[in-house]
């Protein structure tokens, strides 16, 4: 089984986690101590870049869906980005695409929390 | 054959004997006795001797093996030699040959006969603690024991020819390296008896009170040997046969000799024996132990074990054991003749300098004045009691699972062996925890293993057990945990002229999945008797579940209903894998109405996302029903089924019915995952159209209603 990495970048004020491998049950701890660390620094303009991303499971959609209330509560999101066809896929039959803002690139997803 | 010629061998010595009296009696009244018959007597004698040898496979006295009954045994046999040579001898004073001519007879019958006999009892007596002390001798022996013990034999035959030839008034005369045969014989002989004395490998095997009383009683059985060696030359033994006076007064010497240097080697380790009992006794407690650790034992009886066995091997006044909780903490969870919280109060109580010591640098501390050493400074409550401390840590590959330790009034009172042997006892009680950790959770692992087991079958029931039947439709389904239990659910439900199908699948998988798949069948069930449209009951589904999902998980959930009034397929779907739809003549088509995953969101997008799609379905069409763990089931390189292999298995066959066409892709699947464990759960229906009264009519429009915001 691959592993899975997730790096932090700081980009003006937005927190850029770029995730690498297979996100799944037992990786998802992983993302969740990433996504707690922004917050916990008070960043709440989070982009995930999803470009080396090879697998994503169930239990990895709903690392984002426990930390989205609480960053949308402090007038922020966490928007995703770079996405394979296949991890789209994933997200769309899920119904993602109607509560999340997915962008094809991270520049789109900057430019999008710029604009706010 | 055999077990006459051993009869006839055991019965020599005694006609042996019986004939060498009459010759006796023969000459006894000749009077005169040629010195080559004397000779040729007393080899006779030698040889009768030799021959009561093989005797000793009979005696129990020579079979005992064990140390202390074997030295009971000598001591009696010394006492009883003294009792009978004392007796005998002065019965027994006057010359046998020098009688008065006309009491011939009498004098005969009196004295000769009774010399005789009395010569051959004491002479069986001294085989027989001859025995018991080449028993002695054998005890733990070596290589060198063996050839020593032969050269004495040899040496004391030597001795006694030599006596024969000098005759008896040579005997009684000649001392140690006398310059004539015996002398020299004899000399030699002693020599080797005290090579051979010194095997006394015994004494160190017994406990200092045994060895108190074989120091005390050695003295008394090394006079006897002396006694009975200095008076048997001058006895009526000689008189009556040289080489059995040789023979038992050169016994006696080395049974007294043997008794001296035992003396000896005693005093000597008498001061010492106190401490080797203590060894000893540390070394059996360690060997209870690792019995003990054999077998399986509740935590907190080993605990007391361990705790009661450190007072007695160390002979101290107390003892008691600190062990660490699950949250790094130490508590003392038993102590022996002192009250938890007098240590509470000083040496173990919440931060302890001591401990801390023995934490950081892993190793057993031996303090004999705990006034004075720094680490015991809040030793307030026990100043009075505990002057000298052994701490040794309890170590499991470097961690310290624990601190047992071991306290005496008196200061200065313990040593460095001390120290290590407790460290050894701490180690293997530290292994002793090990195992009863380990066995424990094996134990608890089985038990939550059976539970599992009645958890799975618990949801086996929750599935469908048969499929309702129903005019015009044919069903089938199955659905495989990766684990146990898991998060797949299906339904088949009928309700008047119209067949529901419903399947779903909790995020995740394992117990708490199963849990949400139980809540999930209950609260679909309930709402499928009181709405009829699929995405109705998705939508009231979903207020209800949102409440109780954990944040992180969510459903997808798909219900379709086949109307056959209609011959329509009524379908709404809630972030689930779309339904294939494989028509009799044409290419599968993916059935997948707008609709997002149940616990996504609590109410507004939920229900405008959620859309209802109505298909007219012919005779011949078939629904394939699944979940996610179909098609990303992954083969040994990682790769997934995929939808797309999916659909290429079902463009490709013609089925006969749903059973064999759900069978064709679980062959695939399982083809496909050959050699790797199931990963996710996966779940499959099959929906059959079959051809019935109903006219058929193609109908491939499809007809997606937008529905109406709710709230």
């Amino acid at each position: 089984m691959e592993g899975f990495e997730v790096t932090h970048r700081d980009d003006s004020g937005i927190a850029v986690l770029q995730l690498k491998g297979f996100l799944d049950a037992h990786t998802a701890p992983t993302l969740e101590s990433a996504l707690q660390n922004c917050i916990d620094e008070q960043k709440f303009k989070i982009i995930v870049n999803f470009e080396d991303l090879t697998y994503i499971s169930s239990a990895g959609l709903g690392v984002f869906m426990g930390f989205i209330e609480e960053v949308r509560e402090k007038s922020g999101d966490i928007k995703l980005s770079n996405m394979s066809a296949k991890i789209f896929r994933v997200f769309d039959l899920l119904g993602f695409p109607a509560l999340y803002d997915i962008l094809d690139k991270e520049e789109e997803a900057k430019s999008s929390f710029n604009k706010q | 054959m055999q077990k006459n010629w051993k009869k006839i061998l055991l019965s020599t010595p005694i006609l042996l004997y019986l004939g060498l009296l009459c010759v006796d009696a023969i000459f006894y009244f000749i009077g005169i006795m040629p010195e080559l018959i004397r000779i040729g007597r007393e080899v006779l004698l030698v040889a009768l001797l030799l021959l009561f040898i093989p005797y000793r496979q009979y005696l129990p006295v020579l079979r005992v093996k064990q140390v202390i009954p074997t030295l009971r045994r000598l001591f009696i046999i010394a006492i009883a030699i003294a009792i009978f040579f004392q007796v005998t001898s002065s019965a027994l004073s006057e010359s046998l040959y020098a009688g008065a001519e006309k009491y011939k007879i009498a004098i005969f019958l009196k004295s000769f006969i009774l010399s005789a006999f009395s010569s051959l009892i004491l002479v069986l007596l001294f085989l027989v603690a001859f025995g018991i002390i080449s028993n002695l001798l054998f005890y733990k022996s070596k290589k060198t024991t063996q050839r020593n013990f032969r050269l004495l034999g040899i040496a004391l035959l030597c001795a006694i020819a030599a006596a024969i030839w000098g005759g008896p008034d040579n005997f009684r005369e000649t001392n140690f390296f006398a310059n004539n045969f015996f002398g020299i014989t004899s000399g030699i002989l002693v020599l080797i008896m005290v090579m051979n004395a010194f095997r006394l490998t015994w004494i160190d095997f017994l406990s200092r009170k045994e060895k108190w009383s074989v120091f005390l009683l050695s003295p008394v059985v090394a006079v006897i040997g002396l006694v009975v060696y200095t008076q048997t030359p001058l006895s009526y033994l000689t008189s009556y046969s040289v080489a059995w006076a040789a023979f038992i007064s050169l016994t006696a010497l080395f049974i007294s000799i043997y008794a001296i240097v035992c003396t000896v080697l005693l005093l000597l380790r008498l001061p010492t024996a106190a401490v080797f009992d203590e060894r000893v006794r540390a070394i059996k407690s360690m060997q209870k132990l690792s019995q003990l650790i054999s077998h399986y034992m509740p935590e907190h009886k080993l605990i007391n074990l361990i705790t009661e066995m450190t007072t007695q091997f160390t002979g101290s006044d107390y003892a008691w054991l600190e062990l660490q909780t699950s949250d790094q903490k130490f508590v003392v969870r038993a102590a022996k003749n002192v009250s938890e919280s007098e240590i509470v109060d000083s040496i173990s109580g919440g931060e302890s300098e001591l401990r801390n010591w023995i934490l950081h640098n892993k190793q057993s501390v031996l303090i004999n004045d705990a006034m004075e050493d720094t680490r015991t400074a809040g030793l307030e409550a026990c100043k009075k009691k505990i002057c000298s401390l052994l701490a040794v840590p309890l170590l499991s590959k470097e961690k310290v699972l624990g601190i047992l330790y071991a306290a005496r009034k008196e200061i200065n009172s313990y040593n460095e062996f001390d120290q290590d042997i407790l460290e050894s006892f701490a180690a293997k009680a530290a292994i002793s925890f090990e195992n009863s950790h380990l066995l424990k959770s094996s134990l608890e692992k089985e038990r939550l293993e059976q539970e599992l087991q009645i958890a799975h079958e618990a949801q086996l029931k929750l599935l469908p057990k048969q499929m309702p039947t129903i005019e015009g439709l044919d069903v089938s389904g199955v659905s495989v945990a990766a684990r146990e239990v898991g998060g797949d659910f299906y339904g088949v439900y009928k309700k008047e002229e119209s067949l529901r199908v419903v399947i779903g699948d909790v995020s995740g998988k394992g117990t708490a999945a199963a849990f949400y798949m139980a809540e999930l069948k209950g609260v679909v069930e309930a709402l499928g008797s009181i709405y009829s449209s699929p995405r109705d009951i998705l939508i009231k589904t979903n207020s209800l579940l949102c409440e109780s999902l954990e944040k992180n998980l969510f459903v997808t959930l798909q219900i379709a209903n086949f109307d056959m009034q209609n011959r329509q397929l009524v379908l709404s779907r809630a972030g689930h894998n779309p339904i294939i739809w494989l028509p009799k003549a044409g290419n599968p088509k993916l059935l997948k109405p707008s609709g997002i995953g149940i616990g996504l969101d609590n109410g507004a997008i939920f229900d405008a996302m959620l859309e209802e799609l109505k298909i007219s379905f012919s005779p011949g069409d078939y629904f394939i029903f699944y979940t996610d763990g179909v098609i990303e089931a992954r083969d040994a390189r990682d790769e997934e089924f995929e939808e797309a292999k999916l659909l290429d298995i079902l463009q490709k066959d013609k089925f006969s019915d749903a059973k064999s066409l759900k069978n064709h892709i679980l062959d695939n699947l399982r083809q496909h995952i050959k050699g790797t464990a199931v990963h996710d759960d996966y779940t499959l229906v099959v929906v059959g159209i079959q051809n019935s009264q109903y006219s058929i009519k193609v109908g491939e429009q499809e007809i997606a209603q937008k529905p109406e915001l709710v709230g």
